[in-house]
């Protein structure tokens, strides 16, 4: 009895330094930033090669330890120092890999691969507390707690592996979500044309056009730009990497003023909320609309439909600011 | 709804979403195709206790959820989910549990013209009832049918829909004409958000066995590594072990060298009758020790020997 219990204690020992260390590294990666030698010659492939590995590693790791703790006996104390061995060294070495990658590689792309390394590390120190506990529910729990681990650790394989894919892959998100929000705004006009006029008064009804004409323009813009990208986007200099960077930060700002524009349109209508979100979208499609203009992935024959729906968004806010006064 | 309730509404729909946000820990996002309102007032009911449902427009959901990020920056691995006709299942209880009540709360619909089939769709050989004046609509999908009594009887089972197929007008009618509602819907989990991470429902669902099967996985790989760079270890050694036995085997065989291991199949291979007589009354574990003279054998053999394969090495190949 007596050795039982010493027993767990020291099982509790082993888990305490482990999981301390976990939650130090996890701390040390939500804090973002870490080392950056800023090396240019860095080389991609093996950076992916070395982090495939490394989660390959913890899923393996994960599934020996897990089927371990799936029945007694339960692993003795130096067994299980051991496999938790060779787990941290598998987790530091994805780590350290993460921090390899320079800035210079892409800020989206370092972002999402954070993103991805920091899932993995929230999923294990879980799956590692879990083996504390006893019992047939936290079994069951257990499973679906290894199951996310290796969901983690598989979503290394699909990652975008340069800055451009990254981009490339930010925009169609970007774009389907605002695709979202002008198929929902038509809808609900289309329903309220068949529900005789309900859910908006005349007045309001006279804005909704013109609004949604500027989300449609947002949407254009977006749909065009990708197309670009798809097109002619590199991130082979440090100069198109930095401009699929600064394409990101302004994609990703169209979504939430359409979103914002839209809801303030839904019933009632206040026409300040409308004033305001309309303005911010329209100058966040001409900010996208004038980057682009000057990026390495749009050339001449693109000038004539970035100037278009330049128009299209002047034409838009032309017809809606007499309105707005009234 | 007044105008007044509308504002009430508006301005308390943000405030809800983000409340239940910080309330609950886990949730759903599920998809609400083809639930109806009374449906829906039904999975709430039965959810009452366990989980909160909250619907609404996606535009507003994203601007809650974003107004939200700062305090919770997690929350944004949700937004990319938004989309299309979803809503949130809120809980604090067993995901499990909650999913499972979902599922129960599937109801069957008639099949309607253009909606996409959920499932494959049969309509079983049977007498219809129906009257001969109806035979056109069976001709209309080549169903082939006969009268008997004064009535359809259709001949065969007949394959009228695919899983993904898109019901055409004449599939709708009939199968309302023979009340035959082939689809269940229901609040359908698209992916889980738990404490900060969001992952897919099969998830959900992982047995033990999906354990063991993982790890034999992993098993396999390392002794496939391990023999092709001739490096043994505990994976490979098994492996490697009864290649070599199979080696000793096939000279056995071929030159008149024996040993106490290669009896059996040197006698199958002196008097091939031996082997029909065995392998008629026998038992796989018999097989174990035979060589692999015939493809007759081999096949038995995989058969016996499923650890192995499960390692991804037959034994005799």
């Amino acid at each position: 009895m007596l050795n039982q219990i010493t027993m767990a204690e020291s099982l509790r020992n082993v888990f305490h330094v482990v999981i301390g260390n976990m939650q130090q590294a996890l701390q040390q990666l939500e804090g973002g930033e870490g080392m950056d030698k800023s090396d240019c010659e860095f080389n991609l492939d093996d950076f992916w090669l070395k982090l495939r590995v490394a989660a390959k590693c913890i899923s393996n790791e994960v599934t020996k330890l897990c089927l371990t703790f799936s029945k007694p006996p339960l692993p003795s104390v130096t067994e299980l120092r051991e496999m938790l061995k060779v787990l941290e060294t598998a987790y530091l070495e994805m780590l350290s890999t993460f921090y390899s990658l320079p800035k210079c590689c892409g800020l989206m792309l370092r972002k999402e691969v954070n993103m991805t390394v920091l899932q993995i590390m929230e999923s294990l120190t879980t799956v590692v507390l879990s083996l504390q506990e006893k019992g047939d529910k936290a079994q069951k729990n257990r499973l679906m707690l290894t199951g996310r681990v290796w969901d983690a650790c598989e979503a290394v394989e699909s990652l975008p592996q340069n800055n451009f894919q990254v981009t490339c892959k930010i925009m169609q998100r970007e774009e389907g979500l605002v695709l979202d929000a002008v198929q929902e705004i038509e809808e609900e006009v289309a329903a309220d044309q068949s529900d005789n006029n309900k859910t908006w008064n005349h007045k309001d009804r006279e804005l909704l056009f013109p609004c949604i004409g500027l989300v449609k323009a947002a949407r254009s813009s977006l749909k065009r730009t990708d197309t670009a990208l798809r097109m002619k986007g590199k991130s082979e200099t440090e100069q198109q990497v930095s401009q699929l960077d600064d394409l990101v930060s302004g994609v990703k700002k169209i979504s939430p003023a359409v979103d914002d524009l839209i809801s303030s349109l839904y019933p009632p209508m206040n026409k300040d909320a409308v004033r305001s979100t309309a303005a911010v979208l329209k100058t966040q499609i001409q900010a996208l609309l004038h980057m682009v203009k000057q990026s390495h992935y749009t050339n001449e024959e693109d000038n004539s439909w970035i100037e278009f729906l330049l128009n299209a968004v002047d034409h838009n806010n032309n017809k809606l600011q007499p309105l707005l006064v009234s | 709804m007044g105008r007044e309730d509308k504002a009430a509404w508006k301005s308390n729909y943000f405030t809800k979403l983000v409340q239940l946000l910080d309330d609950y820990p886990k949730c759903f996002i599920v998809g609400a195709d083809n639930v109806g309102s009374k449906q829906m007032q039904q999975i709430r009911m039965s959810l009452r206790g366990a989980a909160v449902v909250l619907m609404g427009k996606n535009t507003m959901m994203r601007k809650a959820i974003r107004g939200h990020l700062e305090r919770n920056p997690a929350l944004e691995k949700i937004l990319p989910h938004v989309r299309g006709n979803v809503g949130f299942v809120f809980t604090r209880g067993d995901l499990v549990e909650v999913r499972d009540k979902l599922l129960e709360n599937k109801v069957r619909a008639p099949a309607r013209n253009g909606a996409i089939a959920p499932c494959p769709v049969i309509i079983p050989a049977q007498n219809t009832g129906l009257g001969p004046e109806k035979t056109s609509f069976f001709q209309a999908l080549s169903i082939p049918t006969k009268i008997s009594k004064g009535t359809i009887e259709i001949i065969n089972d007949v394959h009228i829909l695919k899983e993904g197929d898109k019901v055409g007008a004449s599939d709708a009618t009939l199968l309302n004409m023979l009340n035959i509602s082939p689809f269940s819907y229901g609040l359908l989990v698209q992916m889980v958000y738990d404490s900060g991470t969001i992952f897919e429902p099969a998830i959900l669902d992982i047995k033990p066995e999906d354990l063991r099967v993982k790890f034999t996985e992993g098993v396999a790989r390392l002794a496939a590594v391990c023999l092709s760079i001739s490096y043994p270890t505990l994976a490979s050694a098994p492996h490697s072990v009864i290649n070599g036995f199979k080696n000793l085997l096939a000279i056995a065989a071929a030159t008149d060298v024996s040993f106490k291991e290669a009896q059996t199949i040197k006698e199958f291979l002196k008097d091939p009758s031996k082997f029909v007589a065995a392998a008629a009354a026998v038992a796989p574990v018999a097989a174990v020790a035979a060589a692999p003279a015939e493809s007759k054998k081999e096949e038995k053999k995989e058969e016996s020997d499923s650890e192995d394969d499960d390692m991804g090495f037959g034994l005799f190949d």
